[in-house]
Formats: structure tokens, sequence, C-alpha cells
């Protein structure tokens, strides 16, 4: 396990190359505008990075460019240590977290001075925070060690100016304290003993500490706990005796992005801005697996699974957040009863269904669902979260609600619960009765809400996926992947025919069978084979045997891509009509109007309920294609052919049919 | 590394820090004829060329170079 989770901020989306460009280009230009400086702020930027955008910030701000709707906050850093490294770092963090943050500069060193002087340069700046940054260099804690009678008074000396610094803050100005807990130093004194040695840094720290939290409940002053997030990533992590030596720094430069996040998490929870709902996706999130797939036996939450376990402490872990006063939602691509089933019926299952306030089970785009939640349960947008292990799906809410708070999450499930904590955004700087019971307010009856119109345009979201189809005929590299979609689809499958790996390789030397398999990649991942469709000829026909695709890139317009190029393939070989099959079962309602919606016309219905569709390969209109479509098919038949006509054959590129 | 090599990387580092072209980085560049090369930028300065070049200084060398020309010197002699 490493400390990158943190010190890299990795719940933020990965920097793009782009941004030194980015910056250059603000630098020349000035910022146009809050929201443009805020999606930047919006990466896990480094320090460098943060301290460029934090100059961006300040012309900004000096030239008056508005900047709603970021707030506008004033913080004057105070510290016995230098802060120029930390400054422009918390001003531009402050961004992603909804302000326009200018830091107020203080002189080095100057503590009690300019907290006590109502004439100083702090006091004079009027500021809207005092971030009282000290370390343990900054409060006379030491005492000789072993005398218990010195260590005391330390302490004690110690709050009682902590008392009159707040004493001067309240009488000389407005702003709110924001005290900062002291980070204990890598370095023992004794070892082991240092814990029961009166006077050592180990024992006088952590009462400090703790005497400092209790002080400060209570009062409208604000508490940081930077020594718990030294312990998160580790003393050695956060002490770096060069950088003290050089240029009185108390901390590492590499750990400020994450100090400041931590900053801005309090300032933006003291404001009313952390999050108050968590909207969770089920299938690979709350739960391992697929359940319209794999069925209600098929998901993985058990207790002795190791991957099972992992998604079950995303459950526990919501439970806990919705006893703090968070409210939960669903919002996942399923089918409404498929779904429900689990939270009714799933022995293993935490969360039932009246812990959640909003179920939103259906095969629309997320971002329209969000937004329905959030009006359902009257939170703005700015007051979600979502937790999705899939990037595409990520990647549409930032797009189209970039106020939600969408964390990124690494490809192992163990590592969730670490991550969406890690982030931050349920940060609190109060707890009362009142959260405790408000998740209970929110009548938690798992209510299904009607969506309004998309609010997202989805068509330019698909654009800008940078999507790549590739269309293959069955061949042995795919065998095994295309049965085991084969035997595993459910929802998105016209037929659910099963065949096994013996099945298709007859396919593949059987001249009348057409088997394609279609892989899809995009910016955010190689998706791998995600469809496969068998066509079998019969007379100057193809009938569609086999039509499945995996429901984790519904929406993509992936059928579409498929029609055209089964158009293009059947006309090539001479093919005059396709016709298909839908045999409905419990689980694949979802596809009943898969072959209306492509055109076909309805020509049949069978007993058993089984629809039959045809349409003339002719009267297949050219389908709109969002991304790069690779045909990498021999035609059947004309094998041949296509070998001497180039420009028949293989590579056919469908690009972009916009 | 050889000092080619190293000047390259640090062309691009000096570029990004104070816009500098590449004809400027010479061995003889000191601080004090940069603009914005002050003694927090100098610290900046030395923690990014670390990363980059995977190497690490000790607070004297950083506190006591003397021109460009010094840095790519040890740059050449760690890498």
């Amino acid at each position: 396990m490493s400390t990158s989770l943190y010190l890299d901020l990795e719940w933020l989306p990965k920097t793009p190359a782009e941004i030194s460009s980015r910056f250059k280009a603000l630098r020349a230009q000035g910022a146009q505008s809050g929201a443009e400086l805020r999606h930047l702020a919006g990466f896990g930027l480094t320090e460098l990075q943060l301290t460029r955008l934090a100059s961006a910030l300040d012309k900004a701000i000096e030239a008056g460019t508005d900047l709603s709707p970021l707030a506008p906050l004033k913080v004057a850093v105070v510290s016995n240590t230098t802060t120029e490294f930390l400054n422009p770092v918390v001003a531009a963090t402050g961004l992603r977290h909804g302000f326009a943050l200018s830091v107020v500069p203080v002189p080095f060193g100057q503590v009690m001075q300019e907290l006590l002087d109502p004439a100083s340069s702090v006091y004079d700046a009027n500021p809207d925070v005092i971030l009282l940054a000290l370390d343990h260099r900054g409060w006379p804690l030491t005492a000789a060690h072993g005398d218990a009678k010195e260590a005391e008074a330390a302490l004690t000396g110690s709050l009682a100016q902590l008392d009159t610094i707040i004493a001067s803050v309240e009488q000389n100005s407005r702003a709110v304290l924001m005290v900062q807990t002291v980070v204990r130093p890598a370095d023992t004194d004794f070892g082991s003993l240092d814990l029961a040695v009166p006077g050592t840094w180990r024992r006088q720290v952590g009462a400090f500490n703790q005497a400092l939290a209790d002080r400060l409940a209570g009062t409208p002053h604000l508490l940081l706990d930077v020594a718990g997030i030294a312990e998160t990533i580790g003393l050695a992590n956060w002490h770096d005796p060069g950088m003290w030596h050089l240029a009185r720094v108390s901390c590492a430069n590499r750990v400020l992005p994450l100090y400041a996040d931590h900053i801005g998490r309090v300032l933006a929870a003291w404001k009313g801005k952390a999050r108050r709902c968590l909207i969770l996706d089920l299938d690979n999130t709350v739960w391992s697996g697929v359940i319209g797939d794999d069925g209600l036996d098929g998901i993985r939450l058990a207790e002795g699974d190791a991957v099972g376990e992992a998604h079950r402490d995303v459950q526990d872990r919501a439970l806990q957040l919705r006893a703090r006063g968070v409210v939960l939602a669903v919002s996942s691509k399923n089918d409404d009863t498929v779904a429900r089933a689990a939270f009714r019926d799933h022995p293993d299952m935490l969360l039932r269904e009246d812990h959640i306030a909003v179920f939103q089970a259906n095969w629309r785009d997320k971002a329209t669902n969000i937004t329905a939640i959030s009006d359902e349960i009257s939170l703005g947008l700015d007051a979600m979260a979502f937790l999705d292990d899939n990037p595409a799906e990520r990647g549409l809410v930032r797009d189209a609600l970039p106020t939600v708070a969408v964390p990124e999450l690494p490809d192992d499930p163990a590592l969730y619960v670490r991550t969406l904590i890690a982030s931050g955004v349920f940060e609190a700087t109060t707890f009362s009765d009142e959260d405790r019971r408000r998740a209970d307010d929110y009548q938690s009856n798992a209510k299904r809400v009607a969506l309004q119109a998309s609010v997202t345009n989805i068509d330019d979201y698909l654009r800008s996926l940078d999507m790549v189809f590739t269309m293959r005929r069955f061949d042995a590299t795919g065998r095994a992947r295309i049965a085991q979609l084969i035997s595993k689809s459910n929802q998105f499958n016209l037929t659910t025919r099963r065949y096994s790996e013996a099945d298709i390789t007859r396919m593949e030397a059987d001249p009348t069978i057409f088997g394609m398999q279609v892989r899809l990649k995009d910016r955010f991942a190689d998706n791998g084979m995600i469809s496969v469709v068998i066509c079998r000829s019969v007379g100057a026909e193809w009938d569609i045997d086999t039509w499945l695709m995996s429901c984790r890139v519904l929406g993509r317009g992936v059928e579409r891509a498929v029609l055209q190029v089964l158009k293009d393939v059947a006309g090539r070989a001479g093919i005059k009509a396709i016709t298909a099959s839908y045999i409905p079962t419990a689980r694949n309602q979802m596809v009943a109007t898969h072959y209306e919606g492509l055109g076909f016309e309805q020509s049949d219905t069978l007993p058993d309920g089984t629809t039959r569709w045809r349409i003339a390969v002719a009267d297949i209109p050219e389908q709109l294609v969002h991304g790069e479509v690779t045909v990498e098919v021999e035609t059947p038949g004309r094998r041949q052919s296509e070998q001497e006509d180039r420009s028949d054959s293989d590579e056919v590129s469908v690009s972009s049919v916009i | 590394m050889n000092e080619t090599q190293v000047y390259t990387k640090l062309y691009d580092v000096f570029d990004e820090f104070f816009g500098l072209e590449q004809s400027e980085v010479v061995p003889e560049l000191t601080a004090d004829q940069v603009d914005g090369w002050d003694s927090l930028n100098h610290i900046r300065l030395m923690l990014k060329i670390q990363s980059e070049f995977g190497v690490k200084f000790s607070s004297g060398q950083i506190s006591s170079l003397q021109n460009v020309g010094e840095l790519a010197n040890i740059l050449v002699a760690k890498t």
C-alpha cells in the first residue's frame, strides 16, 4: 500500500499532459472565468502546478475578473515557519473547493506580535480566516524529560497562549481562527519509552492536540488536524530536515498539495459546501458482478470472499456515512426489479431499500438520474458525491455536472473505501444530534423518481470519448472471450442462446455463418470485447441468431456501429434482407424494442412470445456512429475476390459517420 | 547521462520555470541574471530538478550552487 493515493491526490482525475500549455496560455491571456480556474484545480496538480495556477488566480483577482460562482475568501496564514511555499498552494487549492482565495502575506515568525497588536498587518488586512499554522517549535511545549511538573506547566502555558490568541483575534477581528494540531517530530527521544516519560515530544504533542481540540469544540473556530494527515502519510514523509535548514519550512514541499486540500475541505465544510448525499452505482461498486447477467446468486459480496468483502466494505461505509447524516441514493444502469431484488433478497447485503432515499435503476444516462435525485431530495448538485467503478460513467457525470464530486477509483475494489474517504468529500466541522437524525428525515423509502429531459448532450459526450470500434470475424484469439460473453450475458441478449467454445470453433470454419466480435476502446479504457453477433445464411438472407452486448457500454451507440457494419458486409455479400428474433426471458426486457429502434419491421409473434423481425438490407439507414469503426472482416463467400480487389477489402474505415 | 543529455533536460525545466530560451541556458548563467530566480524559486527549481532527474541534492549543494554549469556537473556525476 502506498502513500501516493494521498500525496498525489489520486481521487482527482489525472492531470492532462497538455496542462503546461494551458498554464502558458493563462499566463499570456489571463483567466477568463472562475469556472475555468476551478476546472484546472480539479486535477491532481503538483505543488509547482498549483503555484502556477495561484499566480493566474492572483492576476485575475487583481484585474477584477468576475470569478463567480467562486466565493471570495481572504485567509491570513500566521506561522513560526516559512509559509511562502504553502500560501500559493492554499490559494490554488481553494479553487477546487469553490473559493477565489487570496492569502494575506504575514511576516515570518511574528506570531504573537501579529496576533496581539490590534494595528498589525494581519488585522489591517481584515481576513475572513486566520490560519494559525504553528509547528512543534511554535508552542512553548518543551520540558525536561522525566519532569512531570515541568511538562504539565509547559502544556498549561501553551494552552494559555492559545487562549490569549483566541481572545485577541475575537477582539480585534471578525475572522474565524483555524488552528492546526501539532505534528510531532519524526525522531524519537528515547524510542518506545517516549510514551511513558513526561516531557517527551510524543507525550507533550499528544496531550496538547487533545486539549486544543477540546478547547475549540463549541466555539466558532475551526480545527485542522495536520497531525492526523502526517500520521496517515507518515512522519518521515511529512518532515524534511533539509528543507527546515534551507528555508525554515516545517514540512516537505511534496506534502503541500495534500496539506492545502485539507485546509480547503475544512473551509468548504465550514461554508456548508461539504457533500451531503452519496449516490452509489451498484454493479461492481456495491457488489462484485453484474446482477442482470450474473443473477442474484452470481453477485459477490460475501464475507470470506476477498473481492466480495471489498464491496461489502463499500456498503458498510455507506451505512456509517448515513449514520453521520449523509443521505444515500442509487444510480445504476439496471432493470429496477432486478436491482431491487438484491436489496430485498440477498442475505449478504448490508444495504436495504429503507436506507436509500432515491433508487434510480434504469437505462438512462446517469447525469439525468443524478439531477432527478438532486431535485427529489432538494439538495443542490454541489452537495452530491457519486461513486462508480466505471470510468466512462464518471467522465460523463463530471462533464455534464461539474459540481458533483466524482472521486476517481483505483482498479482494486479493496481500495474503494480508502479512496472515497481520502477524497474528503464528507468533511465536517461540526457533528450534532440533528446530523444523526438527518438521513431518516429524508424518508428513505427507495423512491423512484421520474426523469426529466436529458441534461446531457449525449452526442457531444460520445464524440469526446474518442471511441474506436473494432469489428472482427470469429477467430482463435477471440474464441474464449466470445464463449464467455455468450454464456454470461443475460440482459442485452436478444436470444440468450448459449454456445460452447467448441461450438464457436466450428462456427469459425462454417461458410454459412458470419460471426462478428466487437471491441471498443475509448479515452478512458480499452474495454476489450463487448459485443458478439452471429448471423446464419438462409438463402439470400441472413438470420441474426445471436446479438449480445456487455451492459457496461450501454448508451454508447455500439448497436448502431454494429448495424452499420452488418449492412456493409451483408450488402457486399449480396444478402438482400436480414431477419431476427427477440426471445423474451426474465432478464432481457431491456432489448424488447431493440429491433424496432433500429428500423426493423415486426413480421410475426410466436406462441412463446418470441417476436420476429425483418429489414431489407437496402432499407437499413446509414447509422450515426460517434467514433471510428475499423472493420477487419472478410465477406463470407467472397474471400477470393476480396484479396484481388483492394478497394473492397479488409480495412474499411467508416470513421465518424456524423 | 552526459553533459548534452543533462542540458537538454535542463532546457525544459528552465523554460517551464523562467521562460528561458535554449540559448540562454549556458554554464555561466547565475540566479541574479534571471528574472524570477529568487531564493524561493531556487528551492522549487532544485526540488523539480531532483524529481526530473531522479537524484537527491544535499542542502549544502542546494544552498551553495554558483551557476548552471556547476549544477550540470553535479547532475552528470549523479546520473
